[in-house]
């Protein structure tokens, strides 16, 4: 059976699908790029955490009539903070002290959202995305968050996985691992906080993770590891958008299927080949 | 041979340096001299001040007065870095292969592995023994090959000084005496090697040279094999038994 050549060309005749594609690879992109670094420092609970608490930052962007993007940013930088905070305060283990900051997150996420009944803001999308929905505008910062992260991860990705790997190693070899891991977060909290719009709070870990765990299947070197990375993601990002508008799916969710089939395509013949 | 593991001939010097953290010293007058080609194991209690001596040779901001010197240099002002071997533990576990995995020993910005860093690692891979595993990843080898990667690692940064923070620590005798073997072996092509260890029962008896530290000083320097009861009790307080030490 052979794919109409029709699938791909007609869903670019609407300009919301071209804006939508950009918008997707450009998250995927971001996301990937971080990813190395999600899977080997184990950080995938602290993304979950950070994102579900991102829709607090949203709802009170959103009551104060603020950026939604600006203040899913403010809030999970806040929430990084925080669970880094309650953990070593309260002699918590970093599983407990995400469920507590990201329990709360979301509930003033969705408590702010639910009472203030002036304005018909969409959960669901908060939730799970809606990239068709974005402008040029969003558009073209998402491919600044994109560019900025791929610029911070390529100069400093030996560094990150060093300190990432072993940090008392890259501690001792000069890496300064303190300021390093301060920058690493601000950077997930720019690439989180620029996903939402495309993915939704529920879906942004799974963008950090699933390429980077795809990628971790076929490649043993760093540099091999961001790019097929990248291209899983981005691979991810145009079929799932495609899968969206010809099966009428939500895109986030297709976006992250998508991912998810790649990686357990992969997994599967990696293991039958071994 | 390697440019990184030339022999290199470093004399490092403790001058009746204070070490410690901010205001609160640990050991206070050491006078201690470390030359090429030396393994020396540095024992005591918990808190003792092993880890302050490792942190001063690692450069970190651990020395209060005095001076440690490298080569007749202030040791944090010649930004020497000294290659650190961690305990043995699985945190080099990832994707990543051990020629990658030694590769990043040197903390250079930039993502690529470079050609030469590539040569080098393989260089340091082989001479430790693990010529043919260089595709392997970390978890699919033995603990005393993943010891072996992480000297190897170390090496990358410094072929002249190698701190060794418990290596040992969680092994069994056999890969205990394999492990301190190897460190062995790198010594004698001129690097200085140190190691905190608890360990009595295998590795002190394996090292040229042993200090002992307790009650914010050294108090013995000199043979392991001179370490007898009146050293240890100094110390430790207590007789030492052949097993581990806690």
């Amino acid at each position: 059976m052979t794919v109409p050549f029709t699938w791909f060309t007609e869903p670019f005749q609407h300009g919301f699908f071209l804006r939508a594609v950009l918008a997707a690879v450009f998250v995927l992109i971001a996301a990937s790029m971080l990813g190395f670094g999600t899977l080997t420092k184990r950080y995938a609970y602290l993304g979950q955490g950070v994102s579900q608490s991102m829709l607090a930052g949203i709802a009170v962007g959103t009551v104060a009539g603020l950026n939604g993007t600006f203040s899913a940013f403010v809030a999970a930088v806040i929430a990084a903070l925080l669970i880094a905070a309650v953990g070593k305060v309260n002699g918590l283990g970093p599983d407990a002290a995400v469920a507590i900051i990201s329990s709360a997150g979301l509930s003033v996420g969705v408590a702010l959202i639910s009472a203030d009944r002036t304005r018909a803001v969409n959960l669901n999308n908060l939730l799970f995305g809606n990239v068709l929905g974005v402008t040029w505008t969003e558009v073209f910062i998402l491919a600044g968050a994109a560019t900025f992260t791929s610029i911070f991860c390529v100069l400093n990705g030996r560094r990150l996985a060093l300190s990432a790997l072993a940090p008392d190693v890259a501690a001792a070899h000069g890496v300064p691992v303190r300021r390093l891991e301060m920058q690493r977060l601000l950077v997930v909290a720019l690439a989180t906080s620029a996903s939402v719009q495309v993915v939704g709070v529920t879906l942004v870990v799974a963008a950090l993770v699933i390429p980077a765990a795809t990628a971790s299947l076929l490649t043993r070197t760093l540099g091999a590891t961001h790019v097929v990375a990248v291209v899983a993601g981005a691979f991810s990002a145009f079929s799932g958008l495609l899968i969206s508008y010809w099966f009428d799916v939500a895109s986030g969710p297709a976006v992250i299927l998508t991912a998810t089939v790649l990686y357990a395509a992969t997994l599967i013949l990696r293991t039958s080949r071994n | 041979m390697p440019k990184n593991i030339e022999p290199v001939h470093p004399r490092v010097v403790f001058t009746d340096a204070t070490l410690g953290y901010q205001d609160n010293a640990v050991l206070n007058h050491v006078d201690l001299t470390l030359a090429a080609g030396e393994l020396i194991g540095v024992v005591g209690c918990s808190g003792a001040g092993k880890s302050t001596i490792l942190s001063a040779l690692c450069g970190g901001e651990v020395v209060l007065s005095g001076t440690v010197a490298i080569n007749g240099v202030n040791l944090v002002a010649s930004k020497h870095t000294a290659g650190f071997v961690p305990q043995l533990t699985n945190d080099i576990v990832s994707c990543l292969s051990i020629l990658e995995v030694v590769s990043l020993g040197n903390p250079r910005r930039g993502l690529r592995t470079s050609r030469s860093e590539r040569q080098n690692a393989t260089d340091l891979l082989t001479r430790l023994g693990l010529g043919d595993l260089l595709f392997r990843r970390v978890d699919e080898l033995s603990g005393g090959q993943r010891q072996r990667v992480a000297i190897a690692r170390a090496l990358t940064v410094s072929s002249s000084l190698l701190v060794c923070d418990e290596p040992t620590s969680g092994a069994d005798p056999v890969l205990s005496a394999d492990i301190v073997n190897v460190l062995a072996d790198v010594a004698a092509s001129g690097t200085t090697v140190i190691v905190a260890t608890h360990d009595f029962g295998t590795v002190v008896p394996l090292l040229h040279r042993l200090v002992g530290v307790g009650n914010g000083r050294i108090l013995y320097d000199g043979s392991p094999k001179a370490f007898g009861t009146v050293q240890q009790t100094l110390v430790f307080g207590q007789k030492v038994s052949s097993g581990e030490f806690r």
